[in-house]
């Protein structure tokens, strides 16, 4: 086994540990846990059996397993950036939502301009 | 003052008794001035006016703000001025003008703050809201225009169009983006709009009350025209006239900034 193989196996066993132990602490829910340690234990297994990757690269037409694992990557980098820009969105929304509470309990609010006369006749 | 209701009657100046469909061309060719108009045709407008909530989204607008407002003020009374964030004297120069003052602390948009002005006029005892650009590029008299409209077409919505009159002085980019904008607003929302981002508009209490406006940035313009249909509300068109000054030219939206406005919007309307 390589320096490599044998350091990044340790990082990624140490991150698997670590992502456990935040479900465990009630820090971080099983559910977005889950999407992190599948991800851990698949790098794991690409590092350690690299022959692996280059079959399933194979397998669906590219031709090689570094290939195979950086469009992955790409792909998987573009998706989370979307997330990440919908989530914005949403954070944008609620800072809007405080802002306008806070402008409409200001001095002016409930203010009415004096020359609305209700007529009483709205027929017009 | 006698009321003769909405319908020219013989003694106006030569015009006899309008088509619905000319009502608007005969306002813009006969009076400009609006209070003549009340006059002539007496016609109760001061009473309108009074019931009339007018919003003015402005950030950093400065000194401009006063002349617009006080020339606002000759014939509306109400008026709020929706300051968002604005870090020069926006505000001061609003109340000073004797306008409501709402004011955000951060700036959250042109959307945001006229949903702000909504909600706060909402609040008050008013049956139309009207938007106005404090920038300088609107017409008062264009404001009359826009409740006449109301109140004889007894329609939720009016909304202010640059292309319905003859001669409307436009730069040409800017036209062909304004086009592309109104093409892709038919498209998308079925709505047979002619001008989809004119900022000045009329809105019932009834309409102010159903829609939600929930773009913050330049996108609620679009948003607008769906939640019209969404509702199903009542709208019609009235020709306005735009002034574009060197001033206003190079703080409108870019034409760049009018893509980024579109992806936003979509966006919007299959992620919410």
């Amino acid at each position: 086994m390589t320096i490599f193989q044998l350091a990044s196996l340790l990082i990624l066993t140490l991150l698997l540990i670590v992502t456990i132990f935040q479900v465990v602490k009630g820090r971080l829910r099983p559910v977005s846990a889950f999407p992190w340690s599948v991800l851990w234990v698949a790098a794991a297994v690409g590092i350690a059996y690299p022959e692996l990757s280059a079959e399933i690269a194979r397998a669906i037409g590219i031709r090689r397993g570094a290939d195979l694992v950086l469009y992955s990557s790409v792909i998987a980098a573009f998706i989370v950036s979307f997330i990440f820009y919908l989530r914005i969105r949403r954070v944008e929304e609620q800072i809007t939502r405080l802002v306008r509470q806070i402008a409409l309990a200001g001095p002016d609010t409930g203010k009415t301009l004096p020359t609305h006369r209700a007529t009483g006749n709205d027929q017009a | 003052m006698i009321r003769v209701g909405l319908r020219w009657i013989g003694h106006s100046p030569g015009i006899g008794i309008p088509v619905l469909a000319e009502w608007d061309s005969c306002l813009s060719t006969i009076l400009e001035d609006s209070d003549q108009f009340g006059q002539a045709v007496g016609v109760r407008l001061d009473e309108y006016r009074a019931r009339t909530l007018v919003i003015v989204p402005a950030y950093n607008e400065g000194s401009r703000l006063g002349t617009v407002l006080e020339q606002l003020k000759r014939s509306y009374e109400n008026v709020v001025v929706v300051d968002d964030g604005s870090s020069d004297e926006t505000g001061i120069v609003a109340r000073r003008a004797g306008a409501v003052l709402i004011r955000h602390l951060i700036n959250r948009g042109q959307g945001a703050s006229l949903q702000t002005g909504l909600e706060f006029g909402l609040l008050g005892p008013y049956e139309y809201f009207v938007t106005f650009d404090a920038d300088g590029q609107h017409r008062v008299t264009d404001i009359d225009r826009l409740l006449m409209a109301a109140r004889e077409k007894d329609v939720d919505v009016v909304l202010g169009s640059r292309f319905l009159e003859r001669g409307a002085e436009v730069p040409a980019l800017r036209m062909i983006t304004l086009k592309s904008a109104v093409v892709f607003t038919r498209a998308v929302s079925g709505l047979d709009v002619t001008d989809a981002h004119n900022g000045l508009r009329l809105l019932t209490r009834k309409a102010a009350g159903s829609i939600e406006l929930r773009h913050d940035r330049m996108a609620h313009a679009s948003e607008l025209i769906d939640q019209i249909r969404i509702h199903g509300l009542s709208y019609v068109e009235v020709p306005v006239r735009i002034s574009y000054s060197e001033y206003s030219r190079g703080k409108g939206q870019s034409n760049l900034a009018a893509l980024n406005i579109l992806f936003d919007y979509l966006i919007g309307r299959w992620f919410r």
